[in-house]
């Protein structure tokens, strides 16, 4: 296989992700809560995909993850790419990660990518105020705490997804580039 | 054949040359491909808020002929009130244009509303917006303000071709002129991040001594005009103790918004009908 066309996949599925969870948020508005689950978006991308498809996919689902978002142009596209960069020079030591590990890169990256906006805020909203923390630590554990019944479906969902198309789930092609 | 050590590197260094390039890349380029991939969903937010009002349409049919018919004569009572508001604001305004022209005033600024429907609500920790279905084609503009039946409701941030972000008034970012109640003197509002399960908020400041308010006589905080893009007198929110502050002299306190802020599903933008002379606000309404 000359080109890899599971980025385009697995890109389609994050943003599917994305857009189901800015659905979730716009419910709970009234409630103060906010979901955020990014992390997932880039665990099976890391450990599936050549450098150059994960690029596309990584850049890709950033630049569309931050297209409404108040932060520095880039910021959230250059914290994708390191998570995913991390996960990708990793994956020999990972191995076939399962379904558990998977989870745990997830939510590992799901924490890193949380605590990096909370501090970003935190610094241009003033972190004295006590209700920009305790907001933080509630939406924190109920997003660490989703995170693991919406990883099984979406890792699953992102596996059916291939197995459909008829391309290789398990490793990455012979002579991808 | 590429070394098993060059393979192993191979994803960070593609990524490491990427983000690089993307650093140095001037902020323009950025902020184009920000924008780009903004314009680009958006067609699919629209759809999904289009969708949303068919559901509540569908909803609706749904309830009885009584049902209707209760809401119709409402509809009806309302329509006659605010049949004879609006005369009683036509011969305002025609006081307020004659009482102008005595005084040689510059005549008071005056907006066309844009009415436009709430595709999907952006609130946490973080920030605090809504994204509306309306944008650079109808005439918005970055800093024009928002308003919705029961006050204000932010200013607009960002404007794309068809859909605009609103900064909400209980984010910590949002700062406006006020009045407290009748009173006269400026005083400073922000918006305040509420705590979970809680009703969003905002705080005042500098409000000048002798000003005094309690649960039981509670002070309306109102918009004011010095700001120039809220007209005078739109609820911001309710203020029921002020205390004073650390430089002795002035007092501040909180703001309670309406719950209404975080449930919205249709706002007004207001333009300024700069430099013309003042009519009668017009409406143009949602798509």
């Amino acid at each position: 296989m000359i080109y890899d066309w599971r980025w385009l996949l697995l890109t389609a599925s994050n943003l599917l992700l994305l857009a189901l969870v800015a659905m979730v948020n716009d419910a709970l508005a009234p409630w103060g809560l906010a979901l955020w689950l990014a992390g997932l978006c880039m665990v099976w991308p890391a450990l599936r995909l050549g450098p150059y498809a994960l690029l596309g996919c990584v850049v890709v689902t950033g630049l569309f993850a931050e297209a409404e978002m108040p932060t520095p142009p880039g910021m959230m596209t250059t914290l994708f790419v390191l998570g995913a960069a991390a996960v990708a020079t990793a994956r020999p030591w990972l191995g076939r990660a399962g379904r558990a590990q998977q989870l745990l890169l997830a939510w590992t990256l799901n924490a890193v990518y949380f605590i990096a906006l909370a501090v970003w805020a935190g610094a241009r909203e003033g972190a004295g105020s006590a209700a920009f923390w305790e907001r933080n630590l509630v939406d924190f554990c109920l997003s660490q705490t989703l995170i693991l019944p919406v990883g099984l479906w979406f890792f699953a969902w992102q596996e059916s997804v291939l197995r459909l198309a008829g391309l290789p789930v398990a490793q990455e092609p012979a002579g991808n580039p | 054949m590429a070394s098993p050590q060059t393979r192993l590197l191979r994803p960070l260094l593609v990524l490491t040359v990427f983000l690089a390039v993307w650093w140095l890349a001037p902020v323009g380029v950025r902020s184009f491909s920000r924008s780009a991939f903004a314009e680009f969903q958006a067609p699919a937010w629209a759809a999904y808020s289009h969708l949303k009002d068919l559901q509540d349409f569908w909803g609706l049919r749904n309830h009885g002929q009584d049902a209707l018919i209760a809401a119709g004569r409402d509809l009806a009572r309302d329509d006659a009130y605010l049949g004879l508001r609006v005369q009683q604001d036509d011969a305002l305004r025609q006081e307020l244009e004659r009482l102008e022209q005595m005084l040689r005033l510059p005549p008071a600024a005056d907006f066309h509303y844009e009415v436009a429907r709430v595709i999907r609500r952006d609130q946490n920790a973080w920030w605090q917006e809504i994204i509306i279905r309306k944008g650079r084609r109808d005439g918005l503009a970055p800093g024009q303000g928002v308003v919705y039946a029961g006050g204000v409701v932010g200013r607009v941030k960002e404007v794309q071709e068809d859909t605009a972000v609103v900064e909400l008034a209980s984010s910590p970012e949002f700062r406006i002129a006020a009045n407290l109640g009748d009173d006269p003197r400026p005083v400073i509002y922000e918006g305040q991040l509420a705590p979970p399960f809680g009703a969003p908020r905002g705080e005042v400041r500098d409000v000048p001594p002798g000003l005094e308010a309690s649960p039981h006589a509670p002070l309306r905080a109102v918009s004011s005009e010095l700001g120039g893009i809220f007209p005078q007198g739109l609820t911001l929110g309710w203020v029921e103790e002020l205390e004073p502050g650390s430089d002795g002299l002035f007092q501040f306190g909180t703001v309670h918004l309406s719950p209404d802020l975080d449930n919205l599903h249709e706002v007004a933008v207001l333009e300024p009908l700069a430099g013309l002379p003042a009519l009668p606000a017009t409406t143009t309404p949602a798509r």
